[in-house]
């Protein structure tokens, strides 16, 4: 090793090293490589910065007023502001949805506002021949004068409005409640009817044409008879070509890669390691703290699992939980909110764990002082975070917060529901996090070029504090499109792709540490992962906007690019060019035990659901044709689960196992444990799927494609026999999830917490290291192969 | 046919396509050497494996976790043509669902005679 971390032991001779420029490693990957990343960045992100620019100047206008033929005023821009601020601070997304994103027991209700208003206006001119042809015309025609800032309702809509108001005041202020919101939900008559001039606006938007076009400002969607709406031009024609794409994509890399030898796979390896045992690895004080993290995730784990039954429970038995009228404690809305954040917090708990865990072994020698203590103090941040963004999103349905909730309370934003308080805190958070690797790793940043492993590593961990702090342009005064662009940065950008390579880069680290496989051919991997996923992921995030008010062209794009990202996927299964399938066995051989078994399993269901669950899931709703009939219902459900738990959630107890295989002593590891957790979370993940999610999402695409989307998602037919007949059937398959899968794992982690100190201190540099050479290993055909340099 | 035990029906043969096809996809050889992208055109060469060559750890799990999860596939579908098998019982209702049943328990069985658990892992 050179630099600094060599100082010689007498004091003159160290100052000497420490004026010297420190000589950097040598860059690892060709110079063709790096441009390629940073072109197919440089290109996503252009094009993602065009479709911002797009939203501000085409999204859907929010009138000043909207007036009858006469004159007379129904509502104004600010009170259809102040119904969003009612639909956010209620938690209404986590309940139904706006343009189809939101929760999936209440209705859609632009879609749900428009039907009932079409049924009404054609009621209205009489139900003669052309009453259909009239109330289409009443719909289609845009009113909007933009130098009044005015729409004009017909006398028929406005009717309708005023009806509405009454059923919508009716809906929210029952006291019997019994439709998953708590009972008298929103009695304010005021509010009421703000939210109506809300959902007005939205369902105005959806069926009034755009200016000079001849379909809406929501691309037509959502799909209703009485108006009209039908996939337009675009929808269709987008759909086809991102099939062409897909194909087009697909054969080309199989040809391309079947020309060259991209990862330098020239012969077997012949070097064989020794692993060391896990208890003889020593660990540094911030390692040992990372057990905590793994207590707190798996906890988090489990109480998710927890509100996910309780939401669930509402599609099979809406008036309460066997008996238990529990909709005025935790009404629906809340408890799919802590599904849904929980979700994010978990996972990131163990990124996070595992992030400050890996960092002393990829620097290689002992961390700074205070490490520990930073990391408990992170820890404790996370803490409070999460109990109070949780109780405040409670507290912010019951109105504790008063002009605060936004920043207390309820945001409101599926995914983004915390308050803008939590929401920086967390942010500063995330910031905190990357200063702790980044003590951790200075020595070693120092002396390796800015393109070698452990500055990717930096890299990618410094992109997920920068993506997450996007989402607090969501704000709840702004926009529908606008806020619902930022969202999705975090939605799609940072958990699919940012999350994406920092997975991809640990996961690398991890068998780079192990001896498994040479640096350079992890950073091919890599650098390809980046290349692949940035080429479709980066603009294929715009499929989530294919119908919130959009221009077409973001469609386009979307439905273009997305298609891109089911490449990498569909290579994972039909190449093995995963971590995985790099060959632990073949360029490695150890005369030792690998102790990662259960680590490496996790993986190889992570391979499993990312072709499945991403893949397959994924990509069977991606096509805006599909889409447009399908958004919002259970296939949506279906894909989030298998992708979210299924790779995200089987990574971070990848991760954690991985960990506590050294945290914990020889004697308290269960291999039994782990297999357990193991298939039980598989197997009840495929349960839910297969048994309820999957066959109510085609059901609802049934319905949606036959009677209009509004059928497909009223709470009438989510709650008939069929539909609660599929959700009890879910209960074993979530039973054997928690019991069988979530509670080893919290076993595991009181044990990791509870043993963390046994283990031995770190005494010099090479305690770290978790594997020993026996045997000498060939020449590397790249520089700067860390391994063989090291040892 | 009553619409409900037309789509279980249906849709038990569809976790049953699924299945299949899980199965199809774990047979396929996740080692490196397998790889056109990791190997290109040298796979086949003198370096390349032997014929008789058996997948080592980890990629002997790959098989057997995707038995398992057709496994589940499979089971659901059971349950599913089961539970409308009892809810719709008319004559036709009667011979096609059970048609399905006899199916899928066939592949049942057959996806459960060929689980092999793997070795232990180990480099």
């Amino acid at each position: 090793m050179s630099g600094p971390r060599m100082a010689p032991t007498r004091l003159g001779e160290a100052v000497v090293v420490r004026e010297a420029k420190p000589q950097r490693r040598e860059r690892v990957m060709a110079k063709g490589w790096i441009q390629a990343v940073v072109l197919v960045s440089l290109l996503g992100f252009t094009v993602l910065g065009f479709m911002a620019a797009r939203t501000y100047q085409a999204e859907p206008p929010i009138p000043d007023r909207v007036v009858t033929p006469s004159g007379a005023l129904l509502f104004t821009g600010n009170d259809v502001r102040a119904g969003q601020d009612v639909f956010l601070r209620n938690g209404l997304m986590e309940f139904g949805s706006v343009f189809g994103h939101g929760g999936y027991l209440g209705p859609d209700f632009t879609a749900d506002y428009l039907h009932r208003a079409a049924v009404s206006v054609e009621s209205t001119y009489g139900g003669a021949a052309d009453a259909r042809q009239r109330t289409v015309d009443d719909f289609r025609a845009n009113t909007y004068d933009p130098a009044t800032r005015t729409v004009v309702y017909t006398d028929a809509q406005a009717d309708a409005f005023e009806s509405l108001a009454r059923h919508y005041h009716d809906f929210f202020a029952d006291p019997a409640g019994n439709h998953g919101l708590r009972p008298s939900a929103i009695s304010s008559p005021d509010d009421t009817r703000h939210l109506t001039a809300y959902f007005s606006w939205s369902a105005w938007v959806s069926a009034a044409q755009r200016p000079g076009k001849d379909y809406s400002y929501t691309n037509n969607w959502p799909p209703e008879a009485l108006v009209a709406n039908s996939p337009s031009a675009n929808v269709v024609v987008w759909s086809v070509l991102s099939l062409v794409a897909l194909l087009t994509g697909i054969g080309a890399l199989l040809a391309v890669f079947g020309r060259w030898n991209w990862l330098g796979w020239h012969g077997r390896d012949q070097h064989e390691l020794s692993f060391r045992p896990p208890d003889q690895v020593a660990l540094t004080p911030s390692q040992k703290a990372t057990a905590e993290f793994f207590l707190v995730m798996s906890l988090l784990f489990l109480l998710q699992s927890l509100v996910g039954v309780a939401s669930q429970h509402y599609r099979a038995e809406i008036g309460g939980f066997f008996g238990i009228d529990t909709d005025r404690l935790l009404p629906f809305n809340i408890v799919r909110t802590w599904h849904v954040q929980l979700s994010i917090f978990w996972v990131v708990s163990s990124f996070l764990a595992v992030g400050i865990f890996l960092t002393p072994m990829i620097a290689g020698h002992k961390e700074p002082k205070g490490q520990s203590v930073l990391t408990q103090l992170l820890l404790g941040a996370l803490v409070v975070v999460v109990g109070g963004s949780l109780l405040g999103e409670l507290g912010g349905i019951h109105g504790w917060f008063g002009g605060l909730w936004s920043w207390f309370g309820m945001q409101g934003f599926e995914y983004l529901d915390l308050g803008r308080f939590w929401q920086i805190l967390l942010t500063i958070g995330l910031v905190f996090w990357v200063v702790i690797l980044y003590r951790g790793l200075r020595g070693r940043l120092r002396v390796e070029h800015r393109t070698n492993m452990p500055w990717l590593f930096f890299y990618s961990a410094l992109a997920l504090p920068a993506f997450y702090a996007v989402g607090l342009l969501a704000h709840p005064r702004a926009s529908y499109a606008v806020a619902d662009f930022w969202r999705f940065i975090v939605v799609h950008l940072w958990v699919e792709d940012f999350l994406e390579l920092f997975t991809t880069v640990m996961v690398a680290y991890l068998f780079v540490l192990l001896g498994v496989i040479r640096q350079r051919v992890a950073m091919t991997v890599i650098f390809l992962d980046v290349i692949l996923y940035s080429s479709g992921g980066v603009i294929g995030m715009a499929h989530h906007l294919y119908f919130n008010g959009e221009p077409a062209e973001v469609l386009a794009l979307g439905a273009f690019f997305s298609a891109l990202e089911v490449i990498p996927l569909t290579f994972l299964t039909l190449e093995a060019w995963s971590f995985l399938q790099l060959g632990i066995k073949q360029e490695s051989k150890s005369s030792t035990p690998f102790p990662h078994r259960w680590a490496v399993m996790f993986l190889v269901a992570v391979g499993f659901w990312n072709f499945l669950g991403a893949g397959v899931f994924g990509f069977l709703i991606n096509l805006p044709i599909v889409s447009y009939y399908e958004i919002g219902t259970a296939l949506t459900a279906n894909h989030a689960h298998a992708s979210m738990m299924g790779v995200y959630g089987m990574l971070a107890i990848g991760f954690m196992l991985f960990c506590l295989r050294y945290l914990l002593p020889e004697d308290k590891w269960s291999d039994k444990a782990a297999r357990i957790s193991f298939w039980s979370l598989n197997i009840g993940l495929a349960w839910m799927c297969f048994v309820t999610l999957l066959p109510l999402g085609i059901v609802q695409l049934y319905r949606s494609v036959g009677h209009g989307y509004w059928a497909a998602r009223e709470l009438d037919f989510l709650t008939n026999n069929l539909n609660a007949l599929l959700g009890w059937m879910r209960l074993p398959g979530d039973v054997l999830f928690i019991g069988g899968g979530v509670l080893p794992l919290l076993w595991m982690g009181i044990q990791g917490a509870r043993y963390r100190g046994s283990h031995q201190d770190v005494l010099d540099d090479n305690d770290l290291l978790l594997f020993t050479e026996v045997t000498v290993p060939p020449a590397d055909p790249a520089p700067g192969g860390e391994l063989i340099e090291t040892h | 046919m009553d619409p409900e035990a037309v789509f279980l029906a249906g849709y038990a043969l569809l976790l049953t396509a699924l299945a299949a096809g899980l199965g199809w996809v774990g047979r396929r050889n996740t080692e490196p050497w397998s790889s056109r992208m990791l190997a290109a055109g040298r796979r086949l060469g003198e370096a390349g494996p032997d014929a008789e060559h058996e997948p080592g750890w980890p990629h002997n799990e790959v098989p057997a976790f995707h038995v398992v999860v057709g496994i589940v596939a499979l089971a659901a579908a059971l349950l599913l043509d089961l539970v409308s098998l009892v809810r719709h019982h008319r004559p036709v209702e009667f011979v096609v669902q059970a048609a399905v049943l006899v199916l899928v328990a066939s592949r049942l069985a057959h996806l459960a005679r060929r689980y092999r658990p793997p070795q232990a892992g180990g480099c």
